[in-house]
């Protein structure tokens, strides 16, 4: 195995080759350079460490299927084996304002409104959700695996070489602190419910920039080592918001940004994150948040951040509660009229936009689709419903009337009011 | 707005992981293996800084203790990398290995010693250089040494500076053969003093591997120093634990 020199030439198996122009970082595997390959400016991954040649048949085998999902920087070509002594593989560039989440864990990058962090957690579930359906898990998920453009919310996943079928692991070992319990007790083998618990971890850090498991305990710890590591975050490990054990709770010292945070995102993100990392969860796998399902949290949080009525600025709202205070202005917000489709209820204030994956009860649309906005009827100043979505909504009334809202067209916001988005989609508007 | 949760952040609290060296600064240390090891440990600090300023996981700090007929550290408290000044080190004197065991018991204390952190450290690293052969006792201050659990759960490794030094005294400080590598030259030196300090830096500043193949750090970083020497052609000259291999190569001169 020797490192590459400048101008080297590597070939690969589709035929072309790629030359090398410079070291771009290091780690524990390998080295990755930057190169020229079909004209272009690629990553290649070039590895320092001997794999067994069903490393090498899982990376050929990752390129030949191709990437689940936009989001990861896939494989595109894998070189010809045993070239220097060693093999890689060809990826694309992680463009510069694109940040690791330690960025983010250490305040040097932060996301420019909530609307971006939900993006970015939105794109990693939809990404993960794609992978798992294809019978494929990443097993590996840490800090160091997502780059994330802080501005829109924007994912690149890196590291997909240990992506695998379920249960086959090609060697990677994940890290402790994001790697389920029963890895961490060296009892299981990853698989898409492993992943689901890392996901859990991932989330859960975007959003309150703390780690879930790292509480009292963890910071009472004299040393870390690798028995105490086990016991922190193996099956013994504790949420640090865990309703029924205050054992590892956030110490105030150090653990701000959860303690901060915890009140201000919605009760809707909270219940999902004690349920993802309960008790329950932690010892039974099948009882994880799945990745589907963290993408409908996610679309009714994004639903439920809302301009607030009396200073303009953007704030959570809570759909269960008769009232919910403006987080800017301290005002007092009385619950808007909903619209609820199938589990959404979205409140119906000026600006709110009903998806496409929420008209049309679809995870495999793109998630940022729009179908229809509430605006204000400049002639009434009343509230309606404007269609966006290109096909024609039927509004039936309380009366039995039925109307037609074309494409373009609006109907006021009135309760009881029924839309028919599609054949299996109706949604009622309530008070 | 100053009122919004959103846009208060803190860093993240991050554990302490302290590189410890203890350098022998005796008599025979002097000219081009001293000069070597001061430029190297100055080449390598910037690298170890990345290391720490970009890890979610910890932060390094340094600890650097000397040894020649008594023993002293560089500074009272081990400081953190991006703060951390080195004073080139001077060679003169005796070998007190034993007193510098002695010195780094007291200091791997959480209670009266070094390894007081609000957030808790990691395990952590301990490299020790050295070209000769002790001049006081020694077995009764690594044995008191072997019974304290920070240096149990350290990663040890040992640079052994040319051919004249004891290479089983240095086994009996790490414990593992394979963690003392002996150089012949002040290339070497240098590159050793890099790769190990880099090495470690990197996989012991960050949480454990977990798996069923995981291995532990202090593994981990002595598997992946083995492997850095094989791959690198430039290392070829150094040799594993007992290996003689290259004995009889040292040149000492013309720095």
């Amino acid at each position: 195995m020797a490192e590459l020199s400048e101008n080297t030439i590597i070939e690969l198996t589709n035929g072309k080759v790629c030359q090398i122009v410079r070291e771009l970082g290091r780690g524990g595997q390998g080295i990755v350079y930057l190169v020229t390959y079909n004209g272009e400016q690629y990553a290649l991954k070039w590895y320092m460490q001997s794999y067994k040649p069903a490393f090498y048949a899982n990376l050929e085998n990752n390129v030949k299927t191709g990437a689940p999902d936009k989001s990861f920087l896939w494989p595109l070509a894998i070189t010809k084996p045993n070239q220097h002594g060693s093999f890689g593989y060809i990826m694309k560039l992680r463009p510069p304002e694109y940040e690791e989440v330690g960025a983010f864990m250490l305040a040097k990058a932060r996301f420019a409104s909530p609307e971006a962090l939900i993006e970015a957690a939105l794109q990693i579930c939809s990404a993960f959700q794609r992978l798992h359906i294809n019978g494929l898990s990443y097993q590996d998920m840490n800090d160091g695996n997502f780059f994330i453009n802080p501005n829109t919310g924007d994912v690149l996943i890196c590291d997909n070489d240990n992506v695998a079928p379920n249960k086959v692991n090609m060697g990677i070992v994940g890290k402790s602190g994001y790697m389920a319990p029963e890895i961490v007790d060296k009892e299981a083998m990853p698989d898409r419910y492993t992943d689901y618990f890392s996901l859990g971890v991932i989330l859960f850090i975007l959003f309150y920039l703390n780690r879930p498991f790292e509480g009292r305990r963890v910071v009472n710890c004299p040393c870390l080592t690798e028995e105490a590591e086990r016991k922190l975050f193996g099956k013994d490990c504790v949420f640090i918001m865990d309703p029924d054990n205050d054992s590892n709770r956030p110490d105030p010292r150090f653990h701000k940004n959860v303690m901060r945070r915890w009140a201000y995102f919605p009760r809707i993100l909270r219940e999902t994150f004690i349920k993802a990392f309960s008790k329950e969860a932690i010892h039974n796998p099948t009882k994880r948040i799945m990745d589907k399902t963290w993408q409908q949290i996610l679309l009714q949080l994004r639903s439920q951040y809302v301009v607030c009525p009396h200073c303009g600025k953007k704030t959570f709202i809570d759909p269960d509660s008769p009232a919910s205070q403006c987080v800017r202005c301290t005002q007092a917000i009385r619950r808007p009229m909903m619209l609820k489709i199938g589990n959404y209820r979205l409140p119906l204030v000026e600006g709110q936009k009903i998806y496409k994956c929420q008209s049309q009860a679809s995870m495999n649309v793109d998630l940022s689709k729009v179908a229809g906005t509430v605006i204000r009827n400049l002639q009434n100043g009343n509230l309606g419903i404007q269609n966006q979505s290109g096909s024609t909504w039927a509004v039936s009334l309380p009366n039995g009337d039925i109307l037609n809202i074309e494409n373009g067209r609006g109907l006021p916001i009135v309760a009881d009011f029924k839309i028919k988005f599609n054949h299996d989609v109706t949604a009622l508007i309530t008070v | 707005m100053e009122n919004d949760p959103f846009e208060i952040v803190d860093e993240i609290p991050r554990k302490v992981m302290t590189i410890f060296y203890l350098v022998d600064t005796s008599g025979s240390m002097s000219g081009a293996k001293i000069g070597a090891l001061n430029t190297a440990v100055r080449e390598t600090l910037p690298i170890i800084e990345e290391i720490s300023t970009n890890n979610p996981d910890s932060k390094i700090k340094i600890a650097v203790l000397e040894f020649s007929s008594r023993c002293e550290w560089m500074y009272p408290t081990p400081i953190d990398v991006t703060s951390f000044e080195w004073r080139d080190l001077q060679a003169g004197g005796l070998t007190s290995l034993g007193g510098a065991y002695d010195n780094l018991s007291q200091k791997l204390s959480q209670s009266h010693g070094f390894m007081k952190e609000a957030t808790g450290s990691f395990a952590p690293v301990i490299i020790l250089l050295s070209d000769g052969a002790p001049t006081d006792q020694t077995e009764y201050a690594l044995d008191k040494l072997k019974a304290n659990n920070w240096f149990k759960v350290a990663t040890k490794v040992a640079i052994a500076i040319g051919d004249d030094c004891v290479k089983s005294t240095l086994i009996d400080f790490t414990g593992n053969e394979e963690a003392v590598l002996t150089v012949h030259n002040v290339d070497e030196l240098k590159k050793v003093i890099r790769m190990v300090s880099v090495t470690a830096s990197r996989v012991n500043s960050k949480n454990t591997s977990a798996g069923k193949d995981a291995p532990d750090k202090a593994t981990e970083t002595i598997n992946t120093i083995q492997t850095d020497i094989a791959n690198d052609p430039t290392l070829k000259g150094i040799d594993v634990g007992n290996s003689t291999a290259n004995a009889g190569t040292d040149v000492w001169s013309g720095w």
